[in-house]
């Protein structure tokens, strides 16, 4: 099991790394787009469309770590009321796991599908750089799967005893 | 079921979910799809058709590209001794007046604010060297904490600011005038703040002591050494903005980039520090993003639950006029902000509040102001406020004190919110006079 929560942390730091690298190319295309149109009169014609997919690269990209640091926003009240060693407490984080595993593992599902059918298809976008509609959709099915396989390390270690939800409780501040 | 049964019921699996600790985006999506298959018997397929439809079309708006970059310039800021120079930069020109030192709280965060998108970031790069300095010279600390978690949510407020960027995508407003509106506004509170502090120093003189350090006419021109860095990227990014040269996205790239030189300029550039903020933006960006897409799944399952429109037909059977329904919208966000942060917040309630407070005749950029006020608020109300724990971080005292502390800023933060209720033209009139 040591293995599978190593694979899980080693999954998200990649996914991590993934999109920072997005942030920069996001920077770079956006940087390149003022110079082209302030010195040269001209455009790349396909930033809003590229940026569009950029910021849904980064943002799912990033599940996977964001969960494991605890930067995921959650609201507090009942956790804080309830002692960290109970039976309840692991309740809890039991429960939020499973929907965690249900929402997002729908999500999952769907995005998966479209995904596919796009592949199957052919389809692109209908602008100038005519992207491949699965390619976009790829990045969210890789961060969403990378979510799932964090949370389950998480529920996992949860059932196992080995959260130290002392910590957990405290683990709330974020930036915002 | 009967229509407003149906919006009980939502509202309920929403507390439930909320209040059971579900991370919010997952708690978002659980209460749509539960309302969709509970309530109005969807078939899974369909809800997973609407599901992936409304979050992909908001998880890629790409507006939301400025986020991860305004982030990571406050992340950058952080990191490096700026907040020190803040400091030296503004302490000779604040011992000048009543209170002293005081204020470099309210006007290191009045300055921190136009270089980050973030209350919290803004809170803890000002609190990190200031209350050092002012525990150092015996100052009041409740009044010290006080005014720091106060003014540490201008954050939101002055440009650039995320909770504005989330604002104007939800509510298809420009985030140009956006960024126009928040100035005056937030330079508003920053004067209330700043003369509440002069004045209850001018009354008793203990809570700014004088500790006999004295700052020459060179210490007072050498500070605008120490402060040229973050007034230059201030320039960088409001300046493109208001300027009409690039869009708010755009300036935040070149913010990204000019941040970015500054720390190698100042030779405090590591890879660690590098790695490390981008790593903090994309978390923070993915936390955002991740609820505006559940929140924007949400907010269709409660269309098809017609949830709004029950809502507004309740308020308008009050029959409340303009200044009523703010008031009303006003309560249930303080209410609101003791208990959930800013963003969820303002994700959930704004498909339901925004049509209601523009058919009551209020401009949705003045709301966007009004909202982010409001949102400020709940920062500093316990049990939840982001920038309460931020100072629990740095003094390690109880929330408790800390709120008591900010109280008398919560209470200026009311009145600025008043003021700009009676007298709209200070949101309006920058946007107004910059972009007609």
């Amino acid at each position: 099991m040591a293995l599978f929560h190593r694979f899980a942390r080693i999954l998200s730091d990649i996914g991590m790394a993934a999109s920072v690298a997005v942030i920069i190319a996001m920077t770079l295309l956006i940087l390149t787009e003022v110079v082209l149109r302030t010195y040269f009169a001209s455009s790349t014609y396909v930033m809003d469309e590229l940026i569009g997919y950029g910021i849904a690269a980064t943002s799912f990209l990033a599940l996977g770590q964001s969960l494991a640091k605890g930067t995921l926003l959650r609201m507090n009240l009942l956790i804080a009321a309830v002692l960290p060693e109970s039976r309840f407490r692991t309740a809890i984080e039991v429960f939020c796991a499973l929907c965690g595993m249900a929402g997002a593992g729908m999500a999952l599902f769907y995005f998966a599908r479209n995904m596919a059918r796009n592949f199957e298809r052919g389809y692109v976008s209908e602008t100038i750089a005519r992207v491949p509609l699965w390619l976009p959709e790829l990045f969210m099915v890789v961060g969403l799967s990378v979510f799932l396989v964090q949370l389950l390390s998480y529920f996992i270690r949860i059932l196992a005893g080995q959260v130290d939800l002392r910590a957990a409780s405290e683990a709330d501040l974020r930036l915002e | 079921m009967d229509p407003f049964a149906l919006a009980v019921a939502t509202i309920l699996f929403l507390a439930f979910f909320l209040g059971a600790g579900v991370w919010i985006f997952v708690a978002l999506l659980m209460v749509g799809i539960s309302g969709l298959y509970f309530l109005l018997d969807f078939p899974l397929p369909r809800i997973g058709s609407i599901m992936r439809g409304t979050m992909w079309r908001t998880a890629s708006t790409w507006e939301l590209a400025a986020i991860p970059m305004f982030v990571f310039m406050g992340e950058l800021m952080f990191r490096t001794d700026i907040s020190e120079r803040l400091f030296k930069g503004i302490a000779p020109w604040a011992n000048l007046v009543p209170g002293r030192l005081m204020h470099c709280n309210v006007a290191g965060c009045t300055i921190f604010a136009a270089v980050s998108g973030s209350s919290t970031a803004t809170t803890a790069t000002v609190g990190k060297i200031t209350l050092e300095e002012l525990t150092r010279r015996n100052y009041d600390m409740n009044m010290a904490v006080g005014s720091l978690a106060g003014a540490g949510s201008l954050g939101l407020m002055i440009p650039p600011s995320i909770s504005m960027i989330i604002y104007g995508v939800l509510a298809e407003e420009s985030i140009t005038d956006l960024f126009a509106a928040g100035i005056l506004p937030g330079l508003l509170i920053a004067a209330l703040y700043a003369a509440y502090i002069a004045v209850c120093a001018y009354r008793n003189p203990a809570i700014a002591p004088d500790d006999g350090t004295k700052f020459r006419i060179g210490d007072v021109l050498g500070s605008l050494k120490n402060l040229f860095p973050v007034l230059l990227l201030v320039f960088v990014v409001l300046g493109g903005i208001y300027s009409g040269i690039v869009t708010p996205s755009e300036a935040a790239a070149l913010g990204f980039a000019a941040s970015l030189a500054l720390v190698v300029v100042l030779k405090q550039f590591t890879w660690k520090i590098f790695l490390d903020s981008l790593a903090g933006a994309a978390r923070i960006t993915c936390m955002v993003v991740t609820i505006l897409v559940a929140a924007a799944f949400m907010s269709s399952s409660m269309a098809y639950l017609h949830v709004p429109q029950e809502i507004a037909a309740l308020l308008a059977g009050l029959g409340l006029g303009p200044i009523g329904m703010i008031v009303l919208i006003g309560v249930f966000y303080i209410v609101l902000g003791m208990f959930l942060d800013g963003l969820s917040i303002m994700v959930m309630t704004l498909p339901i509040t925004l049509p209601l407070i523009t058919a009551a005749g209020w401009d949705p950029v003045w709301f966007g102001v009004f909202l982010v006020v409001m949102i400020e608020l709940g920062l500093i109300t316990p049990p939840i406020g982001f920038n309460l724990f931020v100072l629990q971080g740095i003094t390690g005292k109880p929330i408790g004190t800390i709120a008591r502390g900010a109280f008398p800023f919560f209470l200026l933060m009311l009145l600025s919110a008043a003021i700009i209720t009676a007298f709209p033209g200070i949101v309006l009139w920058l946007p107004d006079v910059l972009f007609g």
